[in-house]
């Protein structure tokens, strides 16, 4: 009884440990899932999203983009929010998305021009 | 790329959202009490031979994926860790979750029924079990990670929620299961017994439900954004679960093993109140828990202490009171043996016709009675390892009265039965009704298992032991029955050939006494059908 019992458990435990195994691989090693950040914009040339300020509040953070790039393309320091002069590039995977009606969050809006 | 990092960003977000040590002693503290507390159930139940082993089992491996879950959940919570860290640890998190629940059921299904659970629930689990194994292995239930808030996106959609309908699935599943089961029981102990455990079983999985659950649920509601924090606390429940778990197991002891959970209970207890003096902030709070630690400590180790006199007190009894029944009852049927066979004899006059077949049954009776008491008492002298009363004996004498009252069935079966003393002195403080039962038994088991060619008996002594051999020509030893030889029912692989009465308790027994007597019992083979040879050591008085 035992002892089928213990070769249930060993099989659902390398099943488990196949799953997690490859999941290690994929995303630990490889670095293969997607990543969504904000980078700075300029309103003058983009449709830039940006927090809608209550009246008598001050709002810091100026108007920003989104980007979605693959993990592995992109650079530590994106991670680490210290990159000075990245850019998107599409030939990369890396994806930026301007702001519209569909991708804003709540509390955000859109300012700037869509060239 | 080096995968390990360390992002400051994150960090600092990480400590702004939640203490960092109410996160690490949330995950590593239970699941480090719950693995010691289920792995010392199965250490001792196996070690020990106990039934329940498939219970033990089973709760040990709920808490291996208890133990993972935290560590793989610890592992999302660390947000400063990096992104790939942190993904490959969320995400089998839901897996892990579910699993746990899963195999909660099934330990309380053969704690219950003390069963397997069927095949076809083990499949049907699996195939529950099946579509989040998907879902984790292709990486759909995390969508993305998200730079800004240093975590992963999870999926909202169906993929999530049939992981909380599954666990929830299995939460009434147990709670039925276990009260369905108990209804079934008369008896209104086994009863209670199985009610509590139900109710333990349920109150920890609900209890880690609502903080996985109700925690993310919560979060999504303006103001409560931080609720998942308040789900670290229901990571206590482990340690509560094994609380209750502890007091059943002290209270109706199915695994019999009171002491061992009385000293876990007090090591977790010592250890919960040591690690209050990581969030103590105060002086006179560090000094209340000095106190209270101090305290704890003290009465703990009484308790344990109280709890070993307690069993040790209860076995010896016990042990004495078996001992002197059987022995008295051995007397008597040995005195009833002798008078039946003097009546056969004709000390009585002439035996009638009609009546000698009586006799005969009746010798036959009396024959199996005294071989039972026998195996009474041989199997009460094993599981003690007891010495009763220590004389001084001639262990040369000994040997050669086993050697002659046992040389006919030797040549009986044609088997040559010789024995060697070498010139020394041999005398030593003894259990003398048992250490001969012990040798007679060693010579005894080498002429059933001889069919033919020599048993040879030496005495011996070296400076420090008095050294017994047995080597016969017999059916010999694999190396498989060496190592199962002297443990209860761990007769040879061909034994029951020879000897179907065998019990499998005959060399247990025969261990127990020599290690009582501080000797050593061995035995060598070179292999099935080359003679094996057993040897047994007693220390020479210094």
């Amino acid at each position: 009884m035992v002892g089928n019992t213990i070769r249930f458990l060993i099989c659902f435990s390398l099943l488990l440990l196949a799953v997690i195994g490859y999941r290690f691989k994929e995303y630990f090693f490889e670095k293969n899932f997607l990543v969504a950040t904000t980078l700075p914009c300029d309103p003058a040339k983009h449709l830039c999203f940006t927090i809608e300020c209550p009246e008598d509040e001050t709002c810091e953070r100026g108007p920003y983009k989104k980007i979605v790039a693959p993990r592995f393309q992109v650079p530590e320091c994106l991670e680490e929010r210290t990159c000075q002069d990245f850019t998107c590039r599409p030939e990369l995977g890396c994806r930026e998305i301007s702001c519209s009606y569909l991708d804003r969050m709540k509390g955000e809006i859109c300012v700037g021009e869509d060239n | 790329m080096n995968p390990f990092v360390f992002v400051q960003y994150c960090y600092d977000f990480f400590v702004h959202q939640v203490p960092p040590l109410l996160v690490f002693s949330s995950h590593i503290l239970p699941a480090l009490l719950g693995l010691l507390f289920s792995g010392s159930i199965l250490y001792r139940v196996c070690k020990d031979h106990k039934s329940k082993k498939l219970e033990a089992t089973l709760l040990f491996y709920v808490c291996i994926l208890f133990a993972l879950w935290s560590l793989f959940d610890l592992g999302s919570w660390t947000l400063f860790g990096g992104a790939p860290l942190i993904m490959a640890t969320w995400a089998p998190v839901d897996l892990l979750g579910m699993s746990m629940f899963f195999f909660a059921y099934y330990f309380l299904y053969a704690f219950l029924t003390g069963k397997d659970l069927p095949t076809w629930q083990k499949i049907t689990g699996l195939l529950i079990l099946l579509p989040t194994f998907v879902t984790t292995f292709l990486g759909l239930n995390l969508t993305i990670y998200n730079i800004p808030v240093c975590e992963a996106d999870e999926h909202t959609g169906i993929i999530i929620s049939y992981v909380y309908m599954v666990k929830a699935f299995f939460l009434i599943l147990i709670l039925v299961f276990g009260f369905i089961e108990s209804r079934k029981v008369k008896d209104s102990l086994t009863k209670r017994e199985m009610v509590s455990v139900t109710v333990t079983t349920f109150v920890f999985l609900f209890t880690f439900f609502c903080a996985t659950f109700v925690a993310s649920f919560l979060a999504n509601y303006e103001g409560l954004e931080n609720a998942y924090v308040y789900g670290l606390y229901g990571l206590f429940s482990m340690p509560l679960f094994l609380l209750f778990f502890g007091y059943l197991l002290i209270k109706y002891d199915p695994f019999q093993l009171k002491l061992i959970t009385a000293q876990f209970l007090v090591w977790g207890l010592i250890a919960v109140v040591a690690s209050q003096f990581f969030f103590v902030t105060d002086s006179v709070g560090f000094f209340l828990n000095i106190l209270t630690f101090v305290l704890v400590s003290i009465f703990g180790a009484r308790l344990i202490h109280g709890i070993k006199i307690e069993i040790s007190t209860a076995n010896q009894n016990q042990t004495k009171l078996i001992y002197t029944f059987t022995h008295q009852l051995k007397g008597r049927l040995s005195k009833l043996k002798n008078i039946f066979a003097e009546m056969k004899g004709g000390d009585y006059g002439v035996v009638p016709e009609t009546m000698s077949g009586f006799l005969k049954q009746g010798e036959e009776e009396v024959n199996t009675g005294i071989a039972y008491v026998d195996t009474v008492i041989k199997r009460s002298s094993a599981m003690t390892s007891a010495v009763f009363t220590r004389q001084t004996l001639n262990i040369s004498k000994m040997v050669s009265d086993i050697v002659s009252v046992l040389r006919h069935r030797a040549e009986a079966k044609s088997v040559a039965l010789t024995l060697t003393v070498s010139p020394a002195v041999y005398t030593f403080d003894a259990d003398q009704i048992q250490l001969t039962e012990a040798f007679y038994d060693i010579v005894e088991n080498s002429i059933t298992f001889t069919t033919k060619g020599s048993i040879s008996i030496s005495l011996d002594a070296d400076e420090h032991n008095i050294i017994f051999t047995v080597k016969d020509t017999g059916i010999g030893l694999t190396k498989e029955d060496l190592e199962k030889l002297f443990k209860p029912g761990g007769r040879a692989e061909d034994s029951l050939l020879y000897n179907v009465n065998s019990t499998g308790l005959g060399l247990v027994f025969t261990k127990s006494v020599i290690e009582a007597h501080d000797g050593k019992i061995w035995a060598e083979s070179e292999g099935k059908g080359k003679g094996s040879t057993f040897f047994i050591t007693l220390p020479k008085k210094v």
